[in-house]
């Protein structure tokens, strides 16, 4: 065999299975050999009666119930094979599980030497006092400016607020229209004037 | 007269062809026979797929009642084969490699390949892959005799052997021996996947 | 285009050897004659092509229309369909080469593909049947006159194609250059009436053909030219010829 490398060693285990599961194999294959011998004693044992051998069909009948007690002796032989075969199996996945496990638990502790209690009581410490010290600057923020300083705060605040709502609303009474000074008749007839003329240009399309 | 297909009642659809009476006569003319024998040889592995059958002997063309029959004769036209055709056509298809005499040595009995050996091999570690048993012991005949029907149930011991062999090669498997018989060990594989 | 100037160079050629002969002055106004044929041929060329360019959808599609051009062209001496041996520049042009030796590579498909069971002989209907299912509804309708056109454009390649009168309008395509004399034309007759079937007994009782001619045309027919299947299974006679091209298959 070449590149034994990637094919697993076959190991004493692997051979005791393996025999194992042969003999099971084995009692399978008498079992079924049995099997028809039933059958065909039963076939013989109806025919001779057909034939009015009686006799002959009691014998046959007797013969298939020696070959039954065997059947029945084998199937208690196989139930012990095949359970032997499952415990060995299972047994393997035991190992292979416990394998795992001890495995993981290595891992486990070596990951646990990185998380001594020590190390989390002094991390957390530390970033405790980092948030003490934070919520000290704020608080000296807030009580260092004077009334002046807070009126002219206020007085920033307004000037923004007034920006973003009132553009619109002091520049708007300029555009309006201012007071009508000429004649209201002027403008009637100017619009008489108007209407005619637009009125041309969808004739003239 | 038309030629149809035909459908058995297995559910196979027998081709135009085989309600074609000449289609049951040797032909003398050998470029028709050449024709005649892939016809037949196709014929014979689609069957065989169709009913997992793996197995065919020159008598099968004259027992009545048998798996072959559906293909061997059709009583729809009143022709069968005859033995001697039989076995020329399993001859010329054991020369195209697709069946082998098994037991070798002798030319009467027949195990298929509508699978090539290669492609049982695939099949054959599909299985393996899917019941997960990869990595666990299997004597060939639990293989070939499974509790629960498998597309390895029935499997002639022969073709067992080659995709085993196949396997193998490929680092696919392993063959354990002991004194009472062999097993095999199928393993993950080393293909790309 | 190029490579029409080969009937025109070669006409000139000619010519000019002969009026090389006897004087310059005349070689000259041979010239002018030969362009001016030129300059006609090429004005010819340009209607045909823009006419079969315009209409070449149709051509390749309709077979009446196609029918009708190829009238058209073989009264003024064109051949349109001619491979790029002869008139390159049509087939480049129109494709209409490649359409027809298209057509003709599908026939080839077709008879190569039945010659197992039918030992290179087919009906023609079956043959347009076959080609125009292989050609999908895409390829437009094929009529067995341009199949017939395009087995003659493979008889330049030795294929030896080759259509046959079996007698009541039906025609057949054989496909392997082997002679059919009288007597199997007749048996490929009378199994097309007997859906495939033929034996000795029915050529003489038809035919009223002595037991030696009967076998001989179907021995001839099985054993040297493959074209029919023996049964040896026969209900009535024993032995019968099956002639598969004869046979009405359902796929």
């Amino acid at each position: 065999m070449g590149g034994g490398q990637s094919v697993p060693k076959i190991t004493k285990q692997d051979r005791a299975i393996l025999e194992l599961k042969l003999q099971r194999d084995k009692v399978k294959q008498y079992q079924k050999k049995i099997q028809t011998v039933l059958d065909r004693e039963h076939e013989i044992a109806k025919q001779c009666l057909a034939t009015g051998q009686k006799d002959r069909a009691l014998l046959a009948l007797r013969r298939r119930k020696y070959q039954e007690s065997l059947l029945s002796k084998t199937d208690g032989q196989l139930e012990n094979l095949e359970q032997l075969v499952s415990t060995i199996e299972f047994s393997l996945v035991e190992v292979s599980v416990l394998h795992g496990l001890q495995q993981g638990n290595e891992v486990l502790k070596e990951i646990h030497k990185e998380l001594n209690i020590e190390n989390v009581e002094r991390i957390l410490d530390e970033t405790a006092e980092a948030r003490e010290v934070q919520r000290e600057i704020g608080d000296m923020l807030a009580n260092t400016l004077s009334m002046e300083d807070e009126e002219a705060v206020q007085a920033e605040l307004r000037e923004l607020q007034s920006e973003a709502l009132g553009v619109g609303e002091t520049e708007r009474p300029i555009t309006l229209p201012s007071v009508p000074e000429t004649t209201p008749v002027s403008k009637a007839q100017e619009a008489v004037e108007e209407q005619p003329e637009r009125a041309r240009v969808p004739v003239a399309a | 007269m038309s030629l149809s297909p035909h459908t058995t009642p297995s559910g196979f659809r027998l081709p135009s062809i085989h309600a074609a009476p000449p289609f049951f006569t040797q032909q003398p003319n050998p470029a028709t026979q050449a024709v005649a024998t892939e016809q037949w040889s196709r014929l014979i592995l689609s069957y065989a797929k169709h009913r997992n059958l793996f197995t065919i002997k020159v008598e099968d063309a004259q027992t009545t009642g048998g798996d072959w029959d559906e293909i061997l004769r059709n009583d729809r036209i009143n022709r069968k084969l005859n033995t001697s055709y039989l076995a020329y056509i399993l001859e010329q298809m054991e020369r195209s490699c697709r069946l082998a005499f098994d037991p070798p040595k002798q030319s009467i009995s027949a195990v298929l390949y509508w699978r090539t050996p290669e492609e049982w091999a695939e099949v054959l570690h599909e299985w393996a892959t899917s019941t997960g048993q990869l990595n666990t012991i299997l004597t060939f005949y639990e293989i070939i005799e499974p509790p629960v029907p498998s597309p390895l149930s029935g499997v002639p011991m022969s073709i067992l052997r080659r995709a085993i062999n196949l396997l193998i090669k490929s680092n696919r498997a392993q063959l354990i021996a002991v004194a009472d018989g062999e097993g095999v060990r199928f393993l993950n594989g080393s293909t790309s996947k | 285009m190029r490579r029409l100037g080969g009937v025109g160079i070669a006409a000139f050629d000619r010519q000019q050897l002969s009026q090389r002969s006897f004087a310059e002055l005349s070689s000259e106004l041979s010239q002018a004659q030969v362009d001016a044929l030129h300059a006609q041929l090429d004005q010819f060329r340009n209607a045909l092509v823009r006419f079969a360019s315009t209409h070449r959808d149709s051509i390749r599609r309709d077979p009446t229309f196609r029918h009708a051009f190829q009238q058209m062209c073989a009264q003024i001496g064109v051949d349109p369909l001619a491979g790029p041996r002869k008139g390159g520049w049509w087939a480049e042009i129109l494709n209409l080469g490649d359409w027809q030796y298209e057509l003709g590579v599908q026939v080839v498909d077709v008879c190569v593909s039945t010659r197992e069971r039918n030992g290179g002989l087919i009906a023609m209907d079956e043959l347009v049947r076959l080609v125009s299912k292989l050609r999908g509804l895409a390829g437009g309708i094929v009529t067995e006159e341009d199949v017939i056109r395009s087995i003659k454009t493979l008889k330049p390649l030795g294929a030896g194609y080759e259509v046959i009168d079996v007698g009541g309008g039906k025609r057949m395509v054989r496909s392997i250059p082997k002679q059919l004399d009288e007597d199997q034309a007749v048996v490929l007759a009378i199994a097309h009436q007997a859906g495939g079937r033929v034996s000795v007994e029915l050529l003489q009782s038809r035919r009223g053909w002595s037991l030696e001619r009967a076998t001989t045309a179907l021995e001839n027919m099985l054993l040297r030219d493959g074209i029919c299947w023996l049964d040896d299974q026969d209900e009535t006679n024993g032995i019968a010829y099956w002639i598969p091209s004869a046979m009405h298959w359902d796929e």
